[in-house]
Parts: C-alpha cells; sequence; structure tokens
C-alpha cells in the first residue's frame, strides 16, 4: 500500500493540462457549460479530434484500434482532467470509454470496421437508448419492441431522458426480441444510425440545464440485422459487460472540487471567505470531495491490475454523489438570493448537483449494491 | 499508488494481529473495565517489545504501516495510547526518544485527557508551541468517564517547550492517529451491527432485508471507507496539514453518523454491557471530542486550503 504517484503519471498529467490551455479558448465555458446545446457538441467535435491527434482520445484502447496502451490511471487522470473543467469532450466520453470498447467485444468485423475509427477520430456522436417510460432503474423491464422480418429488425416502443440524442449520429439502442415477459433474457443491442427513418427526436424541457433530454419515438424503424451487436436475445450480457468498462462512471468529484474552488472564489471576491459557517462548509465539502476521490482511486487500482470486479465503483459512485451535494448546497446557501439569477455560480452548480444521485445509475441502486456486495445483507 | 498491502506490510499486520486477537478484543476490554477501562500496560508492552509501536522510523516501513498498526489496535478495542507514541512523536518530533506512555493534550486544559493518569509524558500544545512534560505519579487525577478510555484531568503543565511554530506539526499528526483510530473503531462498530442484522429477524425476515435499513448502513460504510482511506493517506503523506485536516474533518463526520446508525439498528440490545458493540461505540464520541478540541477540522482544512478569507 502506498499512495504516490509515478513520475510518468505526473509528467503525463502535466503533458494534459497544457494541452488544455492551449487547446481551450474563451469559447469554453468551462465546469457550468450546458454540456448538449449545439455549441457545445460543435466545440467537442473540435476538441475531440484535436485530442485524437494528440493520441488522447482513446489511449487505453488497444492498439490495433488506435489506442496506445496508456494505463489505467493515465485513463483517470484524463478523466480527472477534463471533468475537473467540465468535460469538453462532452458525449464522446461514452464513446470511448465503453461503446467502443463493447464494438470490439462484440462487433463483427465490418462493425469494427465502421464505428471504431470514427470513435478513435473522435468525429461522431453517440447517444444511449436505454431508459424507457416504464424501464428506468429496472432496465431489464424494457419494452420497445424489435420484430424479425427477413434481414431487418421492425423497431417500435419509446426511450426517454436520452441525452445528445438531437446532435447524434447513432444510437446504441436496447429493444426487446424475445417474449414481452422476458426480462433479462429477451434484449438485443442495435447500433442504430439516427438518420433511418421512424427515428424521432423530440427535446424534454429540463430543469438541470438546457438541452439535458430528449424522449425517442421509434416507430416501424428498420434496423439491418447486420446493427445488431452480439447475439440476439443476449443483450443484457453485452451491455453489463459494456458498463462493466464503465465501472465508476465519470470523476465527477474532479468537477465537484472544481466548482468548490469557485465557490471559495466567489466568497473571497465578496467577503465572505471569512464567515466561521462558510469556512466550515468548504472545508466539509471538500473532505468529501477528497474522501470520493480515494474511493474513486481505490476502482483504477483494481482495473491496473485486472482485479476482477468489485463492488467499489458503487462505494466511489456513492461519494460522489454525497460531495457534489455538498458542494451544490453550498453554492446555493452561500450566494442566496443572488443565486436565484439565472447563469450565476449557484444557478449552476445546484443544477449540476441535481443529476448526481440519478444519472447513469442511481444513487439508490448503488446502495442496494453496497448493502448487498459490501455488507452482505440479503435481498429485500 | 497502490491499495493493497505489500507482503511487508502483510506480514507485520499479520503478527499484529495475531497479538491482538490473543491479547485485545472485547473479552480483555471487559476484563480491563468495559466502558471505564484501565490502561492496558501489558499489551502496549507486547507492541513495544516487538518493534511494533516504532515502525513510523523505522527502515523498510514509515507512517503509514505505523498508522495500520493504529487502526487494528483501534479496531480490537485496545486500552492503549497507540497513535502518540507509533505516529505523533516519530513525526512531529522526530528522532527524540520520550518515556511512554505518551499523551496528548491541548496546553493547561481543564478537559479530561486520554490515559493522562497512566502517561509518563504529555506533549501538549498551544496556538504556537508544544511542549514536552515529564509526568510523574498524581500529575493527572482520574476523572470518572464512560466512553471507553481512561480518562484524567492534568495538573502539571511545565515542561520544555519545542520552539515557537512547533505546535502545528504535532497538531497535524495528532489529527491524523485520531482519524487512523476513528477508522479502526467505526468498522468494527459497523461490522458488529452489520452482523446483527443479518441474524436478527422481525416480521418473518432478517432485519437486514429492510431497504429503510441497509440504505442507512451503506451510507454509513461508504463514508467509513472513505475516510479510512483519507486517514492512511494522510498518514503516508506525513500528516501534510490539508490532509491531516480532510482525514479529520471526514473522521469527524463518520463518528458521528456511525455512532448513531450502529446503535439504532441494534435495539435496546446495542444499550446493554454484556453485548460488544458499546466496547467501540462508546468511544466514537470521545474520539471526536478529541478532534474537535483542536478546533474544527473541516475549518482547519478551509485555513490552509484557502487561507485565512482576508
Amino acid at each position: 500500500m502506498e499512495f504516490g504517484w509515478s513520475e510518468e503519471d505526473v509528467t503525463f498529467r502535466k503533458e494534459v493540462r497544457a494541452f488544455l490551455d492551449a487547446e481551450l479558448g474563451d469559447e469554453w465555458t468551462g465546469p457550468t457549460a450546458s454540456l448538449g446545446s449545439p455549441e457545445n457538441v460543435a466545440f467537442s467535435r473540435r476538441f475531440a479530434a484535436a485530442l485524437a491527434d494528440r493520441g488522447w482520445l482513446t489511449p487505453h484502447w488497444p492498439q490495433e484500434h488506435g489506442g496506445n496502451g496508456a494505463t489505467s490511471w493515465q485513463h483517470a487522470i484524463l478523466g480527472e482532467e477534463m471533468w475537473s473543467i467540465g468535460e469538453p469532450r462532452g458525449p464522446q466520453y461514452m464513446n470511448v470509454n465503453w461503446i467502443g470498447p463493447s464494438i470490439m467485444m462484440f462487433g463483427t468485423e465490418e462493425q469494427r470496421r465502421e464505428h471504431l475509427p470514427r470513435i478513435a477520430r473522435g468525429d461522431v456522436i453517440w447517444c444511449q437508448g436505454f431508459s424507457e417510460p416504464g424501464a428506468g432503474s429496472d432496465l431489464a423491464a424494457l419494452r420497445t419492441r424489435a420484430v424479425r422480418d427477413a434481414d431487418e429488425y421492425v423497431v417500435n416502443g419509446q426511450k426517454v431522458w436520452t441525452s445528445y440524442a438531437s446532435v447524434a449520429d447513432f444510437c446504441y439502442l436496447l429493444v426487446r426480441t424475445g417474449a414481452e415477459a422476458s426480462g433479462p433474457q429477451g434484449i438485443t443491442v442495435l447500433l442504430v444510425p439516427t438518420t433511418l427513418s421512424g427515428f424521432e427526436v423530440r427535446e424534454v424541457g429540463s430543469v438541470v440545464g438546457d438541452h439535458a433530454f430528449h424522449e425517442l419515438f421509434l416507430t416501424d424503424l428498420r434496423v439491418p440485422v447486420s446493427c445488431r451487436l452480439g447475439p440476439e436475445h443476449d443483450g443484457w450480457r453485452v451491455v453489463r459487460q459494456a458498463l462493466a468498462f464503465e465501472r465508476v462512471g465519470a470523476p465527477r468529484w474532479a468537477r465537484a472540487q472544481h466548482l468548490l474552488e469557485r465557490v471559495a472564489a466567489w466568497a473571497r471576491d465578496h467577503g465572505e471567505l471569512s464567515a466561521p459557517w462558510v469556512r466550515e462548509r468548504l472545508g466539509e465539502a471538500r473532505a468529501a470531495t477528497e474522501a470520493a476521490r480515494m474511493l474513486f482511486y481505490r476502482v483504477i487500482d483494481e482495473r491496473e491490475h485486472d482485479e476482477p470486479q468489485s463492488p467499489s465503483a458503487n462505494l466511489a459512485r456513492v461519494a460522489m454523489v454525497d460531495s457534489e451535494r455538498l458542494v451544490g448546497r453550498l453554492a446555493a446557501d452561500l450566494l442566496g438570493l443572488a443565486g436565484l439569477e439565472s447563469g450565476t455560480l449557484a444557478d449552476t452548480a445546484l443544477r449540476k448537483s441535481m443529476a448526481a444521485g440519478v444519472a447513469a445509475g442511481t444513487y439508490e441502486i448503488q446502495l442496494n449494491m453496497v448493502a448487498r456486495r459490501v455488507l452482505g445483507l440479503p435481498k429485500s | 499508488m497502490r491499495f493493497e498491502l505489500d507482503a511487508d506490510q502483510r506480514a507485520v499486520l499479520d503478527a499484529v494481529e495475531g497479538i491482538l486477537e490473543s491479547n485485545a478484543g472485547p473479552a480483555r476490554a471487559r476484563q480491563l473495565g468495559g466502558d471505564q477501562p484501565r490502561h492496558d500496560a501489558e499489551l502496549a508492552e507486547l507492541l513495544r517489545a516487538q518493534g511494533f509501536l516504532g515502525l513510523a522510523g523505522e527502515e523498510g516501513a514509515g507512517p503509514l504501516d505505523a498508522g495500520l498498526v493504529v487502526e487494528a489496535v483501534a479496531r480490537h478495542a485496545g486500552v492503549i495510547s497507540v497513535g502518540p507514541e507509533a505516529l505523533v512523536v516519530p513525526g512531529a518530533l522526530g528522532g527524540r526518544s520520550l518515556a511512554a506512555p505518551v499523551v496528548l493534550a491541548v496546553a493547561r486544559t481543564t478537559d479530561p485527557v486520554r490515559f493522562a493518569a497512566d502517561a509518563a509524558t504529555l506533549v501538549s500544545v498551544d496556538e504556537s508551541e508544544a511542549y514536552v512534560v515529564d509526568l510523574r505519579p498524581g500529575d493527572a487525577e482520574p476523572v470518572a468517564s464512560r466512553f471507553g478510555y481512561p480518562m484524567a484531568r492534568v495538573h502539571r503543565w511545565d515542561g520544555e517547550s519545542l520552539g515557537p511554530g512547533s505546535s502545528a506539526a504535532v497538531r497535524a499528526w495528532w489529527r491524523v492517529a485520531v482519524a487512523v483510530e476513528v477508522a479502526g473503531v467505526a468498522r468494527a462498530a459497523l461490522d458488529t451491527t452489520v452482523g446483527h442484522v443479518r441474524d436478527r429477524h422481525q416480521f418473518g425476515r432478517p432485519l437486514g432485508s429492510f431497504q429503510g435499513v441497509q440504505h442507512r448502513l451503506a451510507e454509513c460504510e461508504v463514508l467509513a471507507q472513505g475516510a479510512r482511506w483519507l486517514a492512511l493517506e494522510a498518514a503516508w503523506a506525513r500528516a501534510d496539514p490539508e490532509r491531516a485536516a480532510a482525514a479529520a474533518a471526514q473522521a469527524v463526520r463518520v463518528a458521528d453518523r456511525v455512532f448513531w446508525e450502529t446503535h439504532q439498528f441494534s435495539g435496546a440490545l446495542g444499550f446493554t454491557v454484556e453485548y460488544d458493540l458499546h466496547l467501540w461505540t462508546m468511544r466514537l464520541p470521545a474520539l471526536r471530542a478529541e478532534l474537535l478540541a483542536l478546533g474544527s477540522p473541516a475549518t482547519a482544512l478551509a485555513a490552509t486550503r484557502w487561507g485565512d478569507g482576508g
């Protein structure tokens, strides 16, 4: 046990920071950016291409697919540096972190040739068609139906809360090919071009940021069988393996720390930094982000050593939610009425924090996993 | 960075655990007086004789290894003043050899001090300086207390000053030492309660199958593990003031949450002295109070990171 960074990793982080300083102009609005806005998506395409040129979009991928054998720590450092400035890769972290690896693992030669180079170059955007009106945390209850018709699937159904759908080129879509009550056993993954007719996107207004959510209406959408990823009915295994690449998810603690720095700067600028309650809450939030950082690193350490999947990722996710909420709450309390004005630090910090416990698997699901897999408590 | 123990650390901890399993634990804590125990001089001597309290300054080991020992002693409910001897003296008073047991106090406090009546040396801190005080029998007078440690009020404060500015390092190491102790105590308390809710059936099912119980214990687990890594990292980082304060701030939170929740889910059983839980839980408010006596660690963390606010 030891907690030092290797010299290589320290150098790598310096290089990433220098690159970011050079690449991110005034155009990038940082950790308060609204990720799904057309401006930011356009920015993220340019930025990801520049990252790809530098070899840092998919560094952890195998060389044959455009990677350069980076360690899990370097992958994590990239994630930290990106998230701490608001994730300028935009939606591309999904492609890079798990959609690409999933295609590597389950894709046909043709699918790999079609998708992997584009993801590695950073010129494609994906969305994930998972949640449905009747299937959120209970994802295996999804009902969007795909019926085989010769060499096509005819898809009918609805998806919801889909981020980036209005700007995506492809959708990683979960459909039911098995009987209605087949649960996890009857699910299939389709890699669907969003340009197909019958793929309709409607933006859903939200309080957590503009352009955040969409509904997908899939009506007699005809998807070639060649777009199926992995075996029919076996999509649950495909997606579970895919998400295992993701494991811990985004290093949201890094963004929370960065936001907290801005909260402290606001307090200083407004003469509030010497107020005892502000100091107490700043310290409390900082400590929580640090605890989340350590639990996040624990997951990276396991990944680096190819250790079997463990519940460490669930612990880290819970701690990250805790830290994001402390930061969001402090920003709101500190700015008070001033924070009610749109675009202020508190306005954006609070809204960002709201999604922490819901996006990519709810806080309660993480707690269930901790209870079962760490504490060994029986299923309720 | 590596979160698993290496072979040397494993070997040391196995040996320490071996000693603790035979010479500490709930039965021994009861023998010493339960929630009002006397100092376990025999256990301290066993660990000291084999060098396990001197790892911080030893070749091939260091403060992280010392921290792991302190944590193990706390987890086994050992009744010794382990943090000051294993971490604070070697860390903050580099190279000095002080007569053990060593205890820590805020200078001239009239509040009770852990293990003071059994101590040979007191290290005290005021705002600026640290002092080494040789204690003689009668210099500290036992105080009735039921929080799992022998407590005493100190009457002798005259000692050698370690110079202006010497207090900061002692405070940082002190925070680390107590944060590590909290990690060990919280671990044992949580394990006890998790075992209870697995076994105890009500309404025809284990208590631990109720989501209302599961989620709160899961939150405790996340807090406890996070605080543990922060404390160990702070020990590894030789009590860097910011990390020490972060570890202490998180420890203060854990001590509070784990205390209330483990008792809540143990019901009336948890209040009885026949049941082990209190041997750990009643220590949590004591450790929390000791951390807060140094000033709020969250506020100290803010000061380290963002200055005085002016």
